[in-house]
């Protein structure tokens, strides 16, 4: 409505490619090159578009969430210092209004990020924070708060020769079944060096971002049901241990891990979400992975998560 | 502010609480947007009872048919726990 006139800059022969990505095809006057190859444009229009176009300030009645996230009705928008003003809209639509001198890698960053996971929301879709791998032919996903070592494990799995589904945003649609994100795990420098990778030899995701893309090659093409939740924690301890967690714990967990989480506002949308994370908790077994601060490494985390789906080969089957 | 429950009163809960079950627990979120809790056993059992206005008694009878335990043993507890619904704006008199 108040956003659909006007906002449409004036762009010279303006650059639209398709892309595919969480199974919806993206029009975009951005260049996306971290969704892979373009595709043709659909008949009929494109499930998802992504303009350029100028945002005014957050709309007065809108509630304002933290860190400059805000949400009202069917729009969600957000503005970062430095980088530009985003709005997300109806599961359709996203408009980016960079600031001058951005940094188009980080205006890419946060489009494909923050503006595609809270689209994916508003799809009906519980969007977790972590990354998923495949086991057979389902998902295992890997959640935990920034810093836990998310990435690196996937990195680590992927040497392994595991295929890694999604990294950083998992999109877990309404059948329970994991999306696959973009063909690559995102580093920090640090990671990249303790799994010997060279970053010289890797992008850098953008100026403002010491961290690295490794791209990684995917078989899969479909969604898979997603059948572990893997929740890393830290402790002083001096073992790692994997516990199932169950009812309200399990909520929790999925609460605490769900993408941007402060954009779970108003009672409609947390139903919604208590739902989803219900429907998930009852196909999927959760459990915490609670790491020794000091000994932790890739390589132990993913042996013990392996072993722990080892064991259970298939939840579903344990509690027939 | 406190609660007082009196026999002969009938009480309900909240018709519009959204409540889930995961793991036999049934979860919900509160009258404060973002505040979840929990109930099990006897209290998911007490709460789904309170769908319909239930008095203290009619609680106690239920309960008791339900858990190896006289209306009389439970009704403390029975008590206690609807203290804490109407505590929370979880349950009114009806």
């Amino acid at each position: 409505m108040g956003t659909e006139e006007g906002t449409d800059r004036v762009t010279p022969k303006a650059v639209r490619s398709v892309h595919r990505c969480y199974g919806l095809t993206i029009e975009s006057d951005i260049l996306l090159p971290d969704l892979g190859s373009t595709v043709d444009a659909p008949e009929g229009g494109s499930d998802v578009t992504v303009r350029l176009g100028d945002l005014g300030p957050r709309p007065a009645e809108a509630a304002a969430l933290t860190l400059g996230l805000w949400r009202l009705g069917d729009r969600i928008g957000f503005a970062v210092p430095g980088t530009g003003a985003f709005l997300v809209e109806a599961g359709r639509r996203i408009v980016a209004d960079p600031e001058p001198d951005a940094d188009p890698a980080a205006v890419r960053l946060y489009v494909l990020g923050t503006a595609l996971g809270a689209l994916m929301s508003q799809r009906n879709h519980l969007v977790l924070h972590g990354n998923a791998f495949r086991v057979g032919d389902a998902a295992a996903v890997v959640v935990g708060p920034s810093g836990a070592g998310k990435s690196t494990l996937a990195a680590e799995l992927h040497r392994r020769g595991i295929e890694v589904l999604s990294d950083d945003v998992v999109p877990v649609d309404p059948h329970g079944r994991a999306l696959l994100g973009f063909p690559r795990i995102k580093l920090c420098e640090d990671a990249a060096d303790r799994l010997g990778l060279d970053t010289t030899q890797l992008d850098r995701v953008a100026r403002s971002v010491p961290k690295f893309q490794l791209p990684v090659r995917r078989t899969t093409t479909d969604p898979l049901p997603v059948r572990w939740v893997y929740v890393l924690e830290r402790h002083t301890g001096p073992e790692l241990e994997i516990e199932p967690a169950s009812g309200m714990e399990a909520f929790s967990l999925l609460h605490e891990n769900t993408y941007r989480n402060e954009l779970l506002h108003g009672r409609e949308v947390l139903d919604q979400h208590l739902v989803q994370c219900a429907q998930l908790a009852a196909q999927a077994r959760i459990s915490r992975v609670t790491r020794p601060v000091h000994t932790m490494t890739a390589e132990a985390t993913a042996d013990a998560i392996l072993s722990d789906i080892a064991a259970r080969e298939d939840p579903t089957q344990e509690s027939a | 502010m406190t609660h007082q429950t009196s026999s002969g009163t009938a009480y309900v809960r909240r018709p519009d609480l959204h409540a889930v079950e995961m793991d036999g627990e049934l979860v919900m979120m509160g009258q404060e947007q973002g505040a979840y809790f929990g109930l099990r056993e006897v209290a998911a059992s007490i709460w789904q009872h309170l769908a319909e206005p239930r008095t203290v008694e009619e609680l106690c009878d239920l309960v008791s048919s339900e858990y190896d335990v006289t209306p009389e043993g439970c009704r403390g507890d029975v008590v206690a726990f609807l203290h804490e619904l109407l505590g929370k704006g979880l349950a009114t008199a009806a």
